[in-house]
């Protein structure tokens, strides 16, 4: 049905997609995916008239199109669900999805029959409330599947979803799937990008994969695996994953003594050891980010105590935990992590000025380079803006200036979110590092694989307080889905 | 930015056989710092270019110190705003900061006999002081809008200063050292007071933002303000201080203006906030902070300075600047825009 042959999209003088070829049959659910920075993004908005190539051509039923506007490919039924959002919060449900077609009678938008006209459409992807409500008063998972609605009053021919699920929990992902799958029945094909394999697995009749702008080669659904779809985005085989290593625990390095956070239900403690990694396991809202931010001294303590090597923290901010050997890699690297506009080196160094002092350019350079080297960031060199790289070497930026503040403690808070596999990869080998150096980290993560890869131990938390607290041998992702919900873990069982 | 969220690998680049020069060539370098104002720099050349042709007076040394000079306290006060809008923020009271430091300067040394000497510092440092407190400190630690503040101080000092000049323009004719700032020598006539004052601020200013730690700072917070706090670095105070230079230029603006005129007047300096801040963007540092340099402000004043000269010379009337800069302002800010936008999407 839809072709894209020798799609080719350059931007300035880096080429995003160099003849990428794709087709999507009628009724077809193809998943496409790749590393950050691969060309997803940019060949789903070609194919939705967002951008349009430099080179190549898209073809619909064997007819060459070249969409100027994304309302042209409405207009052949092709809608795209971005991966921001782009509903206009302050107007009505009904309104959003209805956007493109709204009824006017002489001027005047016909309110009551834009809500009955939008009914089926918040329907079919099973979202209950008022069409006349305002958009911005819907939970998170509703306003994408909002989205979604707006892209079937389209009656599209073709959806295309950019990560559309990336921002969605586990029963909205199901909901989704459930609206994919009807649509698969009644001939709408989709085209899905995603980070999470497990959805490939679960959804797609076909895999295409891209690399570094290029197709990698595509997988059946017969043929698609977690491992062969990793292999061939990285464009190599993933041998030991964690990289964990065998390490002996030295002396205790974070010591945190019945913390109470804000809005705490409960007092918290634990301890990390040189050499160990301690998993924060827990719900959305189960007070991860909170421990983490608490002890790196952005939030309040509101009871307990916390020893960096013995030492009591009594400077309780960002810097002062800073001085104390903690280092903590925000959970959202732009907004809390990086300076975007300014150079690799600049962000490295970050912090590390003094206000009165001249700043050793050279030296600083130097060390930027260095960090480039160590932590394998892909940039050309240490002046480049951030706001340029990927989000995997953004990450390793953040990580690498953690490291240069010679940390006893590194606080790590979703270190692998959004970030493609190769770099989650390189993470957790950095992470083996740092260990071996004598250091203790603490991680927080939403993907309990992850936590029980390379976790020693994994503490869940529920409700802001302590749940329970497992050995990384008997962990599993059983109890720590009861625990995060709230239940008890028979050990004897 | 946002525009395309696109962020993409340079294709090809393999990790593994990456070996670092430590940075850019330098002709990459150098393209990186003129790029923010080819264009301005391009107009400007244009500018002078016409104005050279037919006015044969235009291109003389004369009346490029008469630009330099006229522009001064111009040029002092938007190296002062400069720093304000790189952390992030801005400053309205900039012209009700001028006046009422010329007033007092005038009430110190006539009424209460302060000798000049004693008189100048003082003046400087209570507008550093009065922008601290009153603009910096009420938007860095209470969070208020910087817009609502410095609006309410430009009033507060407007006020201020024309209920101690009683309404009246303070006569300073007598007083040799302030004339001497506002319009003297440095040795020659070669050299006016004013303009060689205004350059060694601009160079001060430049060099402590290219070179310090503090310069870094200043661009790490207005970058991303979260992320330079939990660097451990102190933001709140750092916009404290940034208003307090944008204070205390403005106070040393109010001398050179009052030594120009040889008299400070309660009324003065209309609108200067504003054409400072023309002088700012035109010269490309962003409105949202982060991103900006002095050399930048200085062509941006030039230009003004150069537009407003080259009227008047050519005998048109000067009604025309403000058509020409505005234009030229929204122009260079879109030009800014296509740059970025496809450096952001490469």
């Amino acid at each position: 049905m839809l072709v894209g042959a020798g799609i080719t999209k350059r931007f300035g003088a880096v080429t995003a997609l160099a003849g990428v070829d794709i087709r999507v049959d009628p009724g077809e659910v193809v998943a496409l995916v790749g590393e950050n920075g691969s060309g997803k993004s940019t060949l789903s908005r070609i194919l939705s008239g967002v951008l349009t190539p430099d080179e190549g051509m898209v073809e619909l039923d064997g007819v060459a199109c070249s969409f100027s506007s994304p309302a042209q490919a409405l207009e052949h039924g092709i809608a795209l669900v971005a991966q921001e959002l782009t509903a206009v919060p302050e107007m009505s449900v009904a309104e959003n999805v209805m956007l493109t077609r709204i009824p006017v009678t002489l001027g005047r938008v016909r309110r009551r029959q834009l809500c009955v006209q939008a009914q089926p459409f918040l329907d079919a992807v099973g979202v209950r409330c008022d069409p006349a409500a305002r958009f911005s008063s819907l939970r998170s998972g509703d306003r994408e599947l909002v989205e979604v609605a707006k892209a079937l009053a389209a009656r599209p021919r073709l959806m295309i979803l950019d990560e559309a699920t990336s921002r969605l929990g586990e029963s909205d992902v199901e909901r989704l799937f459930s609206i994919v799958r009807r649509l698969r029945e009644e001939g709408t094909s989709t085209l899905l990008i995603t980070h999470r394999l497990r959805e490939i697995v679960e959804i797609a009749d076909r895999a295409v994969v891209l690399r570094d702008g290029r197709s990698a080669g595509e997988l059946s659904r017969r043929e698609v695996s977690d491992e062969r779809l990793s292999s061939m985005m990285v464009g190599r085989d993933l041998v030991d994953f964690f990289h964990k290593r065998t390490i002996p625990f030295g002396r205790p390095l974070l010591e945190v003594d019945d913390l109470e956070v804000e809005g705490g239900r409960g007092p918290i403690s634990f301890e990390v050891r040189a050499g160990e990694v301690l998993g924060l396991a827990g719900l959305v809202g189960a007070g991860r980010t909170e421990v983490l931010e608490t002890i790196a001294g952005i939030r309040p303590v509101v009871a307990g105590s916390i020893r960096i090597d013995g030492a009591e923290v009594r400077n309780h901010s960002p810097r002062g935990a800073l001085r104390a050997g903690l280092a903590l890699v925000p959970e959202d690297r732009r907004g809390q992590g990086l300076v975007l506009g300014r150079s690799i080196a600049e962000n490295v160094a970050l912090g590390s000025w003094r206000t009165a002092g001249v700043v050793d350019r050279r030296r600083e350079r130097r060390e930027g380079a260095d960090s480039i080297d160590r932590l394998r960031i892909r940039a050309p060199h240490a002046d480049v803006e951030v706001r340029t790289l990927s989000g995997g070497n953004q990450q390793k930026v953040v990580l690498a200036r953690c490291l240069s503040t010679n940390p006893k403690v590194l606080l790590l808070d979703e270190p692998t979110r959004g970030i493609d596999v190769g770099a989650k990869e390189e993470i957790f080998r950095l992470m083996g590092d740092m260990l071996e150096a004598g250091m203790g980290i603490v991680m927080a993560s939403s993907e309990l694989m992850e936590l029980l890869g390379i976790c020693d131990r994994i503490l869940v938390l529920h409700d802001r307080a302590m749940a329970g607290e497992l050995d990384r041998t008997d962990a599993t992702e059983e109890r720590i889905a009861l625990l995060s919900a709230g239940g008890q873990v028979n050990h004897g069982a | 930015m946002a525009r395309n969220g696109a962020v993409i690998d340079p294709p090809g680049v393999q990790p593994a056989k990456q070996k670092h020069t430590a940075t850019a060539s330098w002709p990459e370098r150098a393209w990186a710092g003129f790029a923010p104002f080819a264009g301005l720099v391009s107009v400007l050349v244009l500018l002078c270019a016409f104005f050279t042709i037919t006015q044969p007076q235009f291109a003389t040394y004369d009346n490029l110190l008469n630009i330099l000079e006229t522009n001064a306290s111009l040029i002092v006060v938007s190296v002062g705003l400069t720093f304000v809008m790189l952390v992030g923020g801005f400053d309205l009271s900039i012209g009700g900061v001028v006046v009422l430091s010329g007033v007092v300067l005038a009430k110190l040394i006539t009424s209460a006999g302060i000798p000049v000497a004693v008189a100048i510092p003082l003046v400087i440092l209570g507008a550093g002081a009065f922008g601290a407190v009153a603009n910096g400190m009420t938007i860095a630690k209470l969070g208020l809008s910087f817009f609502v503040v410095t609006l309410g101080t430009l009033t507060m000092t407007r006020g201020a200063a024309l209920l101690i000049a009683g309404g009246e323009t303070q006569d300073l004719y007598d007083e040799k050292v302030i004339r001497w700032i506002g319009g003297g020598d440095v040795i020659t006539s070669a050299l006016p007071a004013p303009a060689v004052l205004a350059l060694l601020v601009l160079v001060i200013g430049a060099l402590i933002l290219r070179f310090t730690g503090y310069g870094r700072i200043i661009y790490a917070v207005g970058g991303n303000p979260e992320a330079a706090r939990l660097a451990g670095i102190n933001i709140t105070a750092i916009r404290v201080s940034a208003y307090a230079i944008s204070g205390a230029l403005a106070g040393l603006a109010g001398i050179m203006d009052a030594g120009r005129l040889a008299a400070a007047s309660p009324d003065g300096a209309q609108g200067l906030e504003l054409t400072a801040a023309a002088a700012v963007l035109l010269g490309g540092t962003s409105f949202v902070g982060g991103s900006g340099t002095l050399i930048g402000t200085l062509l941006g004043a030039l230009f003004l300075g150069v537009v407003q000269n080259g009227l008047i010379i050519a005998e048109i009337s000067v009604y025309w600047q403000g058509v020409v800069t505005g234009g030229v302002l929204i122009l260079s800010v879109l030009a800014d825009r296509v740059r970025r936008g496809r450096a952001a999407t490469t």
